[in-house]
């Protein structure tokens, strides 16, 4: 992508620039340049430092042999050639893989679906990552992908460990929160190995995880049935909107809470009262009333534990496909029995640089949150 | 789009092209101008000047010989149009030079290659020192434009929306050139948007404010492409 800038200062080693659009951006020193100069510019020529990589000098000395090689062949030929830094998952609905190299520039494009086929452009590549998202976003929304109750889900592999992924994470969060409407999204860390095997089933990092845990409930499930859909008619599909809406209210409510006390307090009357509606509602099955006295006397810690029983399976084990795919997606291993635990007494489980799902119907209290988050 | 793709639809343009769809090529040396462009500059390692456009046209015509002399057995497109390009511009500062008196051994003596019309730079050069002294009364540099700039599109057109407002109005102007600052409640009132929204965009907001004040080339340059609004 090409802009054209006036060099307004000339500084050791980059320079000053005011793009046509109005955009003061930091590009590379060039032997000719002078203070007033109009000049054309693409992606490469942004100065970046350091940005999302973690230099060591050795490594860096290495690179100033080797990058030039690669510098030579721009974009967009040869892109497989220069070598990606990250690959970042993105599902709309469209599917499809951004490979960004050290700068944080786009340098390649892939779909992964169908729909995504149409979708993508090729004017993004050379594009900064933030902004390619922003861009992806507003054409999914021209597009009409972006529905009320839309999740957008983003997933970051690192393939250059000098990479930082907070920088990838904290860009994604900025280019959401900027977007102009409120947007539910997960974003989570996959490793090189996911990543394959996501491939080798031709789907996204985050939709292989989903099919790996919707596979849990039902064995059979065909990888590509996920293809075609949105995230969201996937849980939809998985069992009752009702459910999955509460449940959302729910963890709102839990990261808005700053103390664990309140939380847990507040959140073991709403566990219950949500527990004897979502009950309530229940009228096929009979024998929910048995666990609905069961829950009552009990409480809700014992939720989880009754999931297993048989005769609610059809209620419950959606309500757990739920959990699970949403405990799944933020990357949790082997504690998801002790986690829905802890969730349902109200604590917060907390991983760190990793995913945190958001919904933004209040971005204030969110930004708060991860405000609060970042301080620990 | 994979590589394969990419490559496969780039020989079915040019073929069309070559049958004679001129609109195609058109588009097509359009569509890669940021390719030529960019293949320019790292020929000449400098970046190309917009208005010496001696470089960019011969560019654009290496990039235009490339698609006519183009063959499948030529390898990837890009890569053989690159050769031309570079080969082209290559020749030109071989002229250059004797022109100037120069031996050119390689590429390495391209950097003492000066161009006449560095002059025209100058337009810019005077508003440039007033928009920094400017900016400096206002507690500003150039840098922090930079560092505190709303990076997405949309909180910059907003800002320079409430910028033009506030120019637009003198009592709100003669207010933010007395205190050096922007009257940020009476800004936020007058524009109808938060006081939060203006102090996040503020050093935009500052800058943008001063560059209408200089007006001349300074303020024309953004309003081509959605800077400012209002033409005067």
């Amino acid at each position: 992508m090409m802009h054209e800038g006036v060099i307004l200062e000339i500084k050791k080693h980059y320079l000053i620039v005011l793009s046509q659009e109005g955009d003061y951006v930091k590009l590379k020193y060039k032997k000719g340049s002078y203070e007033g100069q109009r000049i054309y510019y693409t992606g490469e020529d942004i100065f970046q430092r350091s940005k999302y990589k973690r230099v060591y000098v050795a490594a860096a000395l290495i690179l100033l042999v080797v990058l030039p090689t690669f510098a030579f062949i721009s974009l967009p030929s040869n892109v497989d050639t220069v070598y990606a830094a990250a690959v970042i998952d993105v599902d709309i609905n469209p599917s499809m893989a951004l490979m960004i190299d050290g700068q944080g520039v786009l340098i390649d494009i892939d779909p992964l679906n169908e729909d995504a086929k149409h979708f993508i452009r090729s004017d993004w590549i050379g594009k900064l990552y933030s902004q390619v998202i922003t861009d992806l976003l507003k054409e999914a929304d021209k597009a009409g992908y972006l529905k009320e109750d839309s999740i957008v889900m983003i997933s970051c592999t690192v393939l250059d460990d000098q990479i930082s992924s907070e920088g990838i994470e904290s860009d994604t969060e900025e280019a959401i929160l900027n977007y102009e409407k409120e947007l539910s999204y997960t974003y989570l860390l996959a490793g090189e190995q996911q990543l394959e095997e996501a491939r080798k089933e031709e789907l996204s990092v985050g939709k292989y995880k989903l099919y790996q845990e919707i596979r849990k409930i039902h064995p059979d499930i065909d990888p590509q049935e996920l293809q075609g859909k949105a995230l969201s008619d996937l849980i939809h599909e998985t069992k009752n909107i009702k459910i999955y809406k509460k449940e959302k209210e729910q963890k709102q409510k839990n990261s808005q809470k700053e103390t664990k006390n309140q939380t847990q307090i507040e959140n073991n009357e709403k566990q219950s009262m949500h527990n004897q509606s979502h009950f309530k509602n229940e009228n096929k099955v009979e024998k929910n009333q048995k666990n609905n006295d069961i829950n009552e006397k009990e409480g809700n810690n014992q939720n989880s534990k009754r999931n297993t029983d048989k005769r609610n399976e059809n209620k419950l084990d959606n309500n757990k496909n739920i959990e699970f795919i949403q405990e799944k997606l933020n990357n949790q291993t082997d504690e998801n029995k002790a986690v829905e635990n802890r969730k349902n007494n109200g604590q917060r489980t907390e991983k760190k640089g990793s995913n945190k799902s958001k919904s933004y119907k209040d971005k204030k209290k969110s930004k708060k949150d991860t405000n609060a988050n970042n301080k620990k | 789009m994979s590589q394969k793709n990419r490559e496969h639809n780039l020989m079915q343009a040019i073929s069309k092209i070559k049958a004679g769809d001129e609109q195609l090529r058109n588009d097509f040396i359009e569509k890669y101008k940021a390719f030529t462009v960019s293949v320019i500059s790292k020929t000449t390692n400098r970046y190309v000047d917009v208005n010496n456009s001696e470089e960019l046209s011969i560019g654009l015509i290496a990039f235009n010989e490339a698609i006519d002399k183009y063959e499948e057995e030529k390898g990837a497109f890009l890569s053989f149009a690159q050769i031309v390009i570079r080969s082209r511009i290559y020749d030109h500062f071989k002229k250059e030079k004797r022109n100037q008196e120069m031996i050119l051994d390689d590429y390495s003596q391209i950097e003492s290659v000066v161009y006449e019309d560095d002059h025209i730079g100058l337009e810019f050069k005077e508003e440039i020192n007033v928009f920094k002294a400017e900016l400096k009364k206002y507690g500003l540099t150039f840098k922090d434009l930079i560092t505190k700039s709303p990076k997405h599109s949309r909180t910059k057109e907003n800002a320079a929306v409430i910028g033009e407002k506030i120019f637009s109005n003198p009592i709100l102007l003669s207010e933010f050139e007395r205190k050096k600052k922007i009257p940020i409640r009476s800004a936020a009132k007058y524009c109808n948007v938060s006081e939060k929204v203006i102090k996040t965009s503020k050093v935009y907001i500052t800058a943008y404010i001063l560059i209408l004040k200089i007006g001349g080339n300074l303020k024309s340059y953004l309003s081509k492409k959605g800077g400012v609004m209002n033409d005067a």
